[in-house]
């Protein structure tokens, strides 16, 4: 084999070398800036209370006065819920109206609910439809520092695991109080 | 900040489903042993003036046991990263060739071991992978792992067990079988760590004194520091290794302020690590001699100096200078001058023969390697997942620049090997297993769809990759 040839050889190694790692780095690109959705339908906003951002105007601003919401007193545990109130604790009265996508609970600024208080985990717990549950909601502790506790009224029990919450299933995460209502 | 976050759980206005990136994966892995093939094709091209009939042979055995991993990933981790397996493939079987264009410059039989190894560590992580179904049941064996690991650190202190080679005691022996338990300690201590600081991460970011804008932890919460950095300076006096000592320290502060997000445990780390450091230099002579051989290779007396001169330093550094922008060529350079060119120095070989530009791909591989392995960690739901994908990552991370520092001269030189390259079937297995954790958190992190309790239905293509595409933010 001539010089010339295993010359071109061994650049073609680089050549080769370098698209694969353009290959893995067009990847990553793809994956930090890449495939967002184009525009997000207004009407289909995702349900996202976050108390911090007060330019936004939102229905769910803490309404500490009044009782949130006159609800009917609560009703069978079959019916699906439709909003998570939280009736105690640093955020009282937000209400974040549940559709079909799982809800994230914690500290953290990425949670679905932000909850500023001290006494919840960074990802503290997650709310998400289970279409085998009656009432097609389950609540899934993540690994929380001080635990989740779901009952309805007096009778609580620490979360483990994945257990299904439906109308009136209170939950309590750190200081804050959270009820599931229709 | 609220709308790009936000936008990914709106099912309705994101069609898009999330993608496991499988074919992705294998393709790139094609690639890869494409590109291994190649170089390992190009030696006996450049020396002989054909293609060496190994080649397909080779590739076949490469490919084979990379399609075994993948599958493995397809049937028990379909959610995993797609990078990190090709990226693994491509340094592995870069490795390979290297050593293996070594082998025909000195008549040895690196290369075969080599691929034992590679074979032994490929199907190593097949294994844990497909046994490991969640990588937080390692969190129930955190204390178990402690004792494994240091177990593992002090066995080449075992009399008749361990070996001593080239003034390192860091070898067992069993047979035939020589291996580096530290590799494995590597491991199973950052299994340890991550479970232990996810429990103890609330106590140690408690607050304490604030001394010059530092909030600095209470002196009684220092004991664990205080505890590691005593083990690595023991694995540095009682063995004499320096790298895996800084490797096990570092990886400690790391995990530390990742647990606990106080810049103050990298200030008292760092510090503790430089007190080590020069008390290490001031009462031990290997620790000196490599220290001058850092400030002054070219010093005639310190590169004429067996053992613990500069020479194999220097050697390496020619051949960078010989390699230049493009290399010599696979085949075509010189470098088997280099003592110890297939383990520590493989560095010195890929930037003489492929030149600057192969050795930045391949260092761009392990920035990848990392990446994924830090961006798993940001992305998985629970803390120990996270603690452990960012130690592992940060363990590759730590060793690659200890490893390239100190043959290119930025700090001085330690025995470690460089992760999947260098020869050496230990860090070769350990480095596997490693890919294989990372794999497994990364099918965690990136799974789209929560375990509910009834898996009857099909879930809903949508929200969870959210947790993946909000990271960005931060």
């Amino acid at each position: 084999m001539s010089q010339l040839t295993v010359t071109a050889l061994q650049l073609g190694l680089l050549v080769l070398l370098w698209l694969f790692v353009l290959g893995v780095v067009g990847v990553l690109r793809r994956d930090l800036f890449g495939a967002r959705p184009a525009a997000p339908a207004a009407s289909s906003a995702p349900p996202r209370a976050e108390p911090q951002d007060q330019a936004a105007p939102r229905p769910a601003r803490p309404r500490p006065a009044a009782p949130p919401a006159p609800e009917p007193a609560p009703r069978p545990a079959d019916q699906r819920p439709r909003a998570l109130v939280v009736v105690e604790g640093p955020l009282a009265g937000t209400r974040l109206p549940l559709d079909d996508s799982p809800v994230l609970l914690g500290r953290a600024q990425d949670c679905t609910l932000v909850l500023g208080d001290d006494y919840a985990s960074g990802h503290h717990a997650r709310l998400l439809p289970a279409p085998g549950s009656a009432s097609g909601w389950a609540l899934e502790d993540l690994g929380s520092t001080n635990g989740t506790s779901v009952g309805r009224g007096s009778a609580t029990s620490k979360v483990s695991g994945s257990v299904p919450v439906g109308v009136g299933s209170v939950v309590k995460i750190g200081r804050t109080t959270l009820e599931l209502r229709a | 900040m609220s709308s790009p976050a936000a936008a990914p759980q709106a099912p309705a206005a994101a069609p898009r489903p999330p993608r496991s990136r499988r074919w992705l994966e294998l393709g790139l892995s094609a690639v890869a042993v494409g590109v291994a093939m190649m170089a390992y094709g190009l030696v006996g091209v450049a020396t002989d003036g054909s293609w060496p009939a190994g080649i397909l042979g080779y590739g076949a055995g490469l490919g084979a046991l990379v399609l075994v991993l993948h599958v493995a990933v397809r049937w028990r981790a379909p959610w995993a990263d797609p990078l990190l397996v090709p990226v693994a493939t491509l340094l592995n079987g870069l490795g390979l060739a290297l050593i293996h264009r070594l082998d025909v410059a000195r008549d040895g039989s690196f290369a075969e071991r080599q691929l034992m190894w590679s074979a032994i560590g490929i199907l190593a992580a097949t294994a844990l992978l497909v046994v490991l179904r969640d990588h937080r049941l390692l969190r129930r064996y955190t204390f178990t792992a402690m004792v494994v690991g240091l177990v593992l650190l002090v066995l080449p202190l075992v009399p008749f067990l361990g070996v001593n080679i080239n003034g390192a005691q860091i070898w067992i022996r069993v047979g035939p079988i020589g291996f580096q338990p530290g590799e494995l300690a590597k491991i199973v201590l950052t299994v340890f760590f991550a479970g232990y600081l996810v429990t103890a991460r609330d106590t140690l970011s408690l607050v304490g004194p604030k001394v010059l804008g530092l909030q600095l932890p209470r002196p009684r919460d220092l004991g664990p520091l205080v505890v590691a950095w005593l083990a690595s300076l023991g694995v540095l006096v009682l063995e004499r290794d320096l790298g895996t000592s800084l490797l096990f320290f570092g990886l400690f502060v790391a995990m530390l302020y990742v647990a606990t997000q106080r810049v103050s445990w990298i200030a008292i780390g760092l510090t503790l690590f430089v007190g080590g450091a020069v008390l290490a230099w001031s009462l031990f002579s290997h620790v000196q001699a490599r220290v001058t051989a850092w400030l002054d290779p070219f010093d005639a007396e310190v590169y004429a100096q067996s053992p613990g001169g500069s020479f194999q330093l220097v050697q390496g550094l020619f051949g960078f200078a010989n390699g230049g922008l493009l290399g010599t060529g696979i085949g075509q350079g010189r470098p088997q001058t280099v003592p110890y060119a297939e383990s520590d120095f493989i560095l010195a070989t890929l930037g003489e023969e492929m030149g600057l530009t192969g050795l930045l791909a391949v260092l761009l591989l392990y920035l990848v390697l990392v990446e994924r392995g830090l961006r798993t960690g940001v992305a998985v739901r629970d803390g120990f997942g996270k603690l452990l994908a960012g130690g592992l990552a940060f363990a590759i991370a730590l060793q690659c620049f200890v490893v390239a520092g100190g043959v290119l001269r930025v700090i001085p030189l330690t025995g470690l090997t460089m992760p999947f390259l260098a020869y050496g079937g230990s860090s070769l297995v350990a480095n596997w297993m490693i890919v294989a954790l990372l794999l497994r958190v990364s099918d965690a992190a990136r799974r789209p769809a929560p375990e509910v309790p009834a898996e009857s239905s099909p879930v809903l293509p949508s929200e969870q990759d959210a947790s993946a595409t909000q990271v960005v933010r931060l």
